[in-house]
């Protein structure tokens, strides 16, 4: 960090006000809010869903009014357990898990967590899921009704169990299919979020453009495995997990990259994220804001020193708005 | 919050004592709770690890935390390298502790191996209910600590305890000090002389100690406490890594977070079947 970027951020004092600067230059505080699609953040960070809880978990830690939204555990109709242990393991630069999609169901979090979410001045957006489409339409129904959620944002990772298991994320028609019906009944801006474990992402997110998705995110974890040597037996209960942290960032990265260039609607990246260096690559490939996960676990302030280092690149750039940043990679 | 190293050494093959000085404002810990801590900048170990807290004092303007781990893998083992003065990033302190029931004339302790852990800061905690209780005509309690570990030479911290506690019974799995098998099977020669109404046990070691413990508690009225581990992540009730089986009200099979729920549970609260 240099002189110039030290002194902009400590001498600013509200949004937009030309403040003095130690080197005899005027700057503006960078506007570090930002459009996606429907939806309007105050910055570009979000909490990836199953990193941030309900956000209670959180609140003695961070401001979560300082957050650009937060994004809450993934909501079935029905409570679900999820599945025994051991349900994670870590890895070289991130980690496995296999929780098993545990959450309250979505008429509890609406009567039960919902509430606390309200006294906050933080977008909060209900991941949701389902086994079969009529699921999620039902689960889609209930929080189109309820107060404080101001959008939707689909896990299309699961099994469709009327069809055999095939994820509803691995089929372009299927994925387009839960998109639509979700529209159906519901008027809330829809990001439906993509899982990587499949040939072609860009394809899948063409069927979910044509679904009628708002936003798009991406990636969601990998599946991957861990194995005791010496027991012989595999890390997870569950055999398999998603990967997820730093490990995941240059698929990720690509992936967000190859699916900005095929759609029109917007893009949230997520895969790794762990400093304000990582949101800013993802930016520059045309992510329109990003989701910060398992840094969480490591650093429950992660989102705030984030913005800290954001803000700190947009002065040292002079760039007024982050949205200049997003999609100026230059390829020639 | 930033902790610095004071102390950092090997007690038995593999086993470290650590002491750290953290900032005052570091809020006092209850026996049980726990500490997660990142032992070294960067992205590789990635995760925090939990460890319970064995001890901790105030000094003038600092406190003192101590925790004894053994090294398992890379993250311990990065532990035992620090040298004094290394800074480290310290989440704490976590999760429910120890319920302490100072009118019971029986507190027993039961400590198998790396279980010695957390149970060493409760005895020094009753140690100093009681003993300030004494000092105004309290009634009759004792302390009594079951230790058990594989051999004489990870008997570790013995002294600290003496310190705390006159009532110190021993158990190694290869006989090379006091009784010649497992800290359970200990117990149970002595289990006759208890009973609920006087007792309260705690306890924690390896999952098929605890397993153990139990099943001879099953159909007991014995008020049981028992310290409980798991992977974790978060460390604060947000990832739902931790889970282990407990039971509902109605006896129904339910998830229970080891940070937030436990570590310490009553031990018929958990579900032991696996």
């Amino acid at each position: 960090m240099n002189e110039n970027a030290f002194h902009g951020q400590t001498m600013s004092n509200s949004l937009n006000e030309p403040t003095g600067k130690g080197m005899n230059e005027l700057t503006v505080t960078p506007q570090m809010g930002i459009d996606v699609g429907p939806l309007y953040f105050k910055n570009p960070l979000l909490t990836a869903s199953g990193t941030f809880g309900y956000g209670a978990e959180y609140a003695s830690f961070v401001d979560l009014s300082r957050l650009g939204a937060l994004i809450v555990k993934g909501l079935s109709l029905k409570p679900r357990m999820g599945n025994p242990p051991p349900r994670i393991m870590e890895t070289a630069g991130g980690m496995l898990n296999a929780i098993g999609l545990e959450n309250i169901g979505v008429k509890a979090f609406i009567a039960e967590k919902l509430p606390f979410l309200r006294d906050f001045d933080v977008p909060v957006i209900a991941n949701i899921f389902g086994e079969t489409v009529d699921e999620y339409q039902a689960v889609a129904a209930l929080l189109a009704r309820a107060e404080g959620v101001c959008a939707l944002e689909l896990n299309i990772s699961c099994p469709n169990v009327k069809k055999g298991g095939v994820a509803f994320g691995s089929d372009p028609d299927l994925a387009a299919e839960v998109t639509r019906r979700v529209k159906e009944v519901s008027s809330l801006p829809l990001i439906v979020k993509l899982t990587p474990n499949v040939t072609d992402i860009a394809l899948i997110a063409e069927g979910v453009e044509a679904g009628g998705a708002d936003v798009l995110s991406l990636i969601n974890t990998i599946t991957g495995m861990s194995v005791d040597a010496e027991r012989r037996v595999p890390r997870l209960k569950n055999i398999t997990g998603g990967l997820s942290g730093p490990a995941l960032k240059p698929i990720a990265l690509r992936m967000v990259w190859q699916v900005v260039n095929r759609v029109s609607i917007p893009v949230i990246g997520i895969g790794g994220i762990a400093t304000a260096n990582d949101v800013l690559e993802f930016l520059i490939v045309g992510a329109r804001a990003v989701q910060i996960g398992t840094a969480n676990f490591v650093n429950p302030s992660a989102v705030i020193d984030i913005l800290d280092g954001i803000q700190a690149y947009l002065v040292r750039h002079h760039i007024d708005n982050i949205g200049d940043l997003v999609g100026t990679l230059r390829v020639d | 919050m930033t902790g610095r190293v004071m102390m950092n050494r090997e007690l038995a093959a593999g086993i470290y004592l650590i002491s750290l000085r953290l900032p005052e404002a570091f809020p006092t810990p209850a026996p049980g709770q726990f500490v997660m801590i990142k032992v070294m900048d960067g992205h590789d170990p990635l995760l925090r690890r939990p460890f319970s807290i064995h001890a901790f004092t105030r000094v003038k303007d600092y406190a003192i935390l101590e925790i004894l781990y053994k090294v398992v893998g890379r993250a311990t083992k990065l532990l035992s390298s620090l040298p004094g003065e290394a800074a480290i990033s310290i989440m704490g302190p976590l999760g429910q502790g120890f319920a302490l029931i100072p009118a019971r004339k029986n507190i027993i302790i039961i400590a198998g191996g790396m279980g010695l852990a957390p149970l060493s800061f409760l005895v020094q905690q009753y140690m100093n209910v009681i003993r300030s209780d004494a000092s105004h005509g309290g009634l009759f309690r004792r302390v009594i600590c079951y230790i058990g570990a594989a051999g004489a030479d990870f008997l570790v911290e013995l002294e600290k305890i003496e310190a705390c506690c006159e009532d110190i019974r021993v158990s190694t799995d290869d006989g090379s000090c006091g009784f010649h098998g497992n800290v359970i099977e200990l117990f149970r020669r002595d289990q006759a002389f208890y009973n609920p109404d006087d007792a309260a046990v705690y306890a924690c070691g390896p999952a098929i100690m605890l397993k153990a413990l139990a099943k001879i508690f099953a159909e007991t009225e014995f008020f049981c406490q028992v310290s409980m581990e798991e992977r974790m992540a978060c460390g604060l009730g947000a990832c739902l890594g931790c889970a282990v089986a407990g039971k509902g009200q109605e006896g129904q099979m339910t998830y229970q977070r080891v940070c937030q729920e436990g570590p310490v549970f009553n031990i018929r609260d958990l579900n032991w079947k696996e």
